[in-house]
């Protein structure tokens, strides 16, 4: 069964959660890297969540974490989710 | 304009060393007038905060505390080492809460915000929207960390706060030139070179402590074998610098009798048997001997707190372990037998009747210096 993938923002989650109909796999494994912490694995996993989107701004809202957490780490993706980023005109 | 605080009197310190008073009781047990010195003579100058060797490596980041001030020191991808106020520009949160070594980018663990090593602003995750990362009323080239100025000296970061100092070299010019000779690479010994000290004393009373050779025989009679009192010379220079030196330094020896350390290179024969012991005004006591030299930054916790940080440094990068913690033992036994000395001091500024005490003019003209200079920029703090 597919479950949505639910990114919450704050306390508008519980009310307005911004919900990628896409594999709830994806969605228990982010959750999960979360909970441990691993940013590695969230800068692929929102990666591919992006890749999953079927909008947009959907694509854009998990590209800005995947960019985020790979800015932070300096991992070898972070420029070209940025490039990514840049030629949707979010950066 | 005279500022709101208590006008303590100083004009009876900047009195000739004959017959001048020290600082009068307040300059240590008062918190308002902590507060007015901190403006003056802490922030106003090039006051010691850390050491490069708190941040080795590219990419190392320590945040530090400074009379309640957060501040990050960093160090870029590229070695250059910079303070900065610790917050984000967004919100003020605090950016970094322990010492670590930054990968990419110093994250915001708020809104996410991030900040080059360098301190300009790379990113701004959903500012204009969920997905949208700008928006034109913020321009990241305006919004970079804000940062404290700062001069590496001796691998002693040094840092005004107020902005307004004189450049570090030009203040500083005459003890550089002094110890030009000990210009070659520092080589600080690592975690068994280092440790602090957590002193109930206001942090003027261990540099009146360090700068004068007087109490050596008292306090440290271990030293009375070699090093005796007419071994030693006052090194004063008033509005700058003061403290002490000695003629009979010896090598620290390793266990078969043999010089320890590779002396520093290039250094004329005075300093075969010479060492210098000088306060860089406000808060920063350096040693230069042939063999080695250390750094104690005092910071200031509060009127009546404060802590040692002592770090050692060698010529070579190659020196023996064993060696090094015995050196540093050594000094460390030294620098505790101080430390009732200056809480005694602290607790005897609580006599309400004690003037400032009295200066010996052949003997503690290197600490009049001092507290004619805290004097002096207390004075034009005031106008």
């Amino acid at each position: 069964m597919r479950r949505p993938i639910v990114i919450t923002i704050g306390w508008r989650a519980k009310l307005q959660p911004i919900v990628a109909k896409r594999d709830g796999a994806l969605d228990a494994l982010i959750l999960k890297a979360h909970a441990r912490d691993d940013r590695i694995a969230l800068v692929t996993l929102y990666t591919q969540a992006a890749d999953l989107a079927r909008d947009v701004d959907r694509e854009c809202f998990f590209l800005t974490y995947a960019h985020i957490y790979a800015l932070e780490l300096g991992h070898p993706s972070r420029e070209s989710l940025h490039a990514r980023l840049s030629a949707l005109g979010r950066e | 304009m005279a500022k709101d605080y208590i006008q303590t009197d100083i004009a009876s310190v900047q009195q000739s060393v004959e017959r001048a008073n020290g600082l009068a009781n307040v300059h240590y047990i008062d918190p308002a007038v902590f507060a007015e010195e901190s403006e003056a003579v802490l922030k106003a100058t090039w006051a010691g905060l850390a050491v490069g060797a708190d941040v080795p490596n590219p990419g190392d980041a320590k945040p530090i505390q400074f009379l309640g001030m957060p501040l990050l020191l960093m160090r870029d991808k590229y070695g250059d080492l910079r303070v900065f106020e610790n917050i984000c520009r967004h919100r003020g949160m605090q950016l970094v809460h322990e010492a670590k070594t930054i990968e990419g980018a110093i994250r915001c663990p708020y809104h996410s915000w991030c900040y080059s090593t360098k301190g300009e602003l790379v990113s701004t995750p959903h500012v204009g929207g969920a997905g949208h990362n700008t928006h034109p009323s913020i321009v990241k080239e305006d919004l970079g960390l804000n940062e404290v100025r700062s001069h590496v000296w001796r691998d002693v970061v040094f840092i005004n706060i107020s902005g307004a100092a004189p450049e570090f070299t030009e203040v500083h010019s005459n003890l550089i030139a002094r110890w030009s000779e000990f210009d070659s690479p520092l080589n600080h010994g690592g975690a068994d070179s280092c440790f602090e000290l957590e002193l109930a004393a206001n942090y003027k009373l261990a540099v009146e402590n360090y700068c004068e050779s007087y109490h050596l025989p008292w306090v440290h009679p271990g030293l009375n074998s070699y090093s005796r009192l007419e071994d030693h010379y006052n090194i004063v220079e008033y509005g700058k610098f003061s403290g002490q030196g000695t003629l009979v330094y010896r090598q620290f020896k390793a266990e078969d009798g043999a010089p320890a350390f590779p002396d520093f290179p290039g250094l004329s024969e005075k300093w075969n048997e010479g060492a210098e012991y000088i306060t860089v005004y406000p808060n920063v006591l350096l040693g230069v001997q042939r063999d080695h030299a250390f750094a104690i930054v005092l910071e200031p916790k509060a009127h009546d707190k404060m802590v040692e940080h002592i770090h050692l440094y060698y010529a070579s990068d190659d020196t023996e372990a064993k060696n090094r913690a015995m050196n540093t033992q050594q000094w460390k036994e030294v620098f505790e037998e101080d430390i009732f000395v200056v809480e005694g001091m602290q607790s005897g500024r609580h006599a309400p009747t004690f003037d400032g005490g009295r200066f010996s003019p052949v003997m503690d003209e290197a600490t009049h210096c001092y507290h004619d200079w805290v004097a002096g920029k207390i004075a034009a703090h005031r106008g």
